[in-house]
């Protein structure tokens, strides 16, 4: 960035912060995000240091993302409801001053990324009591219910989530050039399964390892909203303990971290309501084929979308692991030996 | 079942990432995209030696599920037969012409996902399906 650039950031941060001192002392592009750009943004106001994260849209947003200003109206909603989540600070519109929409939050401490946390010894040791806490923080999510007039760019469900998502899916699938018949079996399976919901609740819909922000053992922050909506919570709580984000820590089945109960006893215990234990192994295979999906669309990017990229073109190389675990938990549902 | 990219493509994005830097020869010693690359190289590798006969096994999983008439007739050749067929099975299982057979289905679809997971992460499949 430029800097007429950092001046223009500057004297608008110095704006919405109130503080007319204010001055960036770095701005840096942070690694990852693929959907998202992230900035580290140090900041002086006051003689006092604050570091926090600008978070705008990368060049290549997947079309199923919420904007910057819609995913900072969900931080905001989750901050207020008792979500650990890194402080909303502000929102800019105004394209003119960063180039695109952004919003500033605080920036945590700690680590997010997946194959490091579940290998980490602190992370081990607390293994259970941390993920009875990630209970708790998904549980308060969850009492987010509709209607919310500050969340009305959410859809609603028409009908059984469970259903709606295989429609999607389906729809993704059809615009892809090869055809999937083992994604399509675990859809029609899902399909003709499909569970009427107890509830619909906000739901974080990327609630995983990977996503989490953790220092040492302490939650410090739920990240990644850009892909909450409303739809049955049980699809959250699944989408955690799914294989496919245990980063090879297959026996911890909470998120490679800790055990199924203790993460389904902190639910419980700050919801108040329990689990609907025979419905997680079908979200479970949802979850496979949603990231299977997802998977493919990530090599399309590279295949069709004119991103060249062979990390993009592994990702998609992926989809058969997915495709795999769904078939083997199908089997294992319909021989009744599910987990 | 086609997978993109094939071992032309992977070579070619491998070769990009390495420029004339050899490969580490211990993977802990590898940066990341030397790590995609070596992933890339050993699944052209998979394809050159096993590509061929992979597609014959898969159309002979085909013809114990369909006529063999019905098989030799999808395509001009194995890679547009077995393209053809692989459609054709995707639309009956979503229109639900399937539901009535799904152990017969369940068996072709896992072997056709076995045959990919070897080409591309024969490791998962081992720990997932030790006897594979």
């Amino acid at each position: 960035m430029n800097d007429e650039g950092r001046a223009a950031l500057a004297r608008w941060l110095a704006a919405a912060a109130g503080a007319d001192d204010l001055w960036i002392a770095s701005l840096d592009k942070l690694s990852g995000g693929a959907i998202q750009e992230n900035w580290g943004l140090t900041v002086e106001a006051g003689g006092k240091r604050q570091d926090w994260v600008l978070r705008t849209d990368a060049p290549s947003g997947v079309s199923t993302s919420h904007t910057r200003p819609q995913e900072f109206a969900l931080l905001r909603v989750a901050h207020e409801a008792g979500v650990t989540v890194p402080e909303p600070l502000f929102l800019c519109e105004d394209a003119s001053v960063f180039g695109k929409p952004f919003y500033v939050m605080a920036r945590v401490a700690g680590r997010a990324e997946g194959h490091v946390l579940v290998r980490d010894e602190a992370v081990a040791a607390a293994g259970d009591a941390l993920v009875e806490r990630l209970g708790r923080e998904l549980a308060r999510i969850h009492a987010i219910r509709p209607p919310r007039g500050d969340l009305d760019f959410l859809a609603m469900p028409d009908g059984p989530p469970a259903l709606w998502r295989i429609a999607t899916y389906r729809r993704y699938l059809d615009a892809m050039p090869d055809p999937n018949p083992a994604l399509e079996y675990a859809l029609r399976w899902l399909e003709r399964r499909a569970p009427e919901s107890r509830e619909i609740t906000l739901c974080h819909s990327d609630f995983r390892t990977g996503n989490i922000m953790i220092d040492g053992a302490r939650i410090t922050g739920i990240l990644d909203w850009e892909f909450a909506g409303w739809s049955d919570p049980m699809e959250d709580v699944a989408w955690f303990c799914a294989r496919c984000w245990r980063f090879g820590a297959w026996e911890r089945e909470a998120g490679g971290i800790g055990s199924r109960e203790a993460f389904y006893r902190g639910y419980e215990a700050e919801s108040g309501r329990e689990i609907e234990r025979a419905v997680i192994p079908y979200w479970e295979v949802m979850g496979a084929i949603r990231w299977a999906v997802i998977a493919l669309q990530q090599g399309e990017r590279h295949l069709t979308g004119g991103e060249e990229s062979l990390e993009l073109a592994l990702t998609g190389l992926r989809a058969p692991e997915m495709e795999l675990d769904a078939l083997l938990d199908i089997a294992a549902i319909d021989a009744g030996v599910a987990a | 079942m086609r997978q993109r990219p094939g071992p032309d493509e992977l070579e070619r994005l491998a070769a990009a990432i390495l420029g004339d830097d050899p490969l580490q020869d211990d993977p802990k010693d590898r940066s990341y995209a030397q790590r995609l690359a070596a992933k890339a190289l050993a699944i052209a590798g998979h394809d050159r030696l096993h590509g061929a006969a992979d597609r014959t096994v898969e159309l002979r999983l085909f013809a114990a599920v369909w006529d063999a008439a019905v098989v030799n007739a999808a395509g001009a050749d194995d890679e547009n037969r077995i393209a053809a067929l692989n459609r054709r099975l995707a639309a009956e299982i979503r229109a639900g012409d399937w539901d009535a057979a799904p152990g017969a289905l369940r068996e072709l679809l896992t072997a056709q996902v076995r045959a990919r997971l070897a080409r591309t992460n024969p490791k998962y499949l081992k720990s997932r399906m030790p006897e594979a």
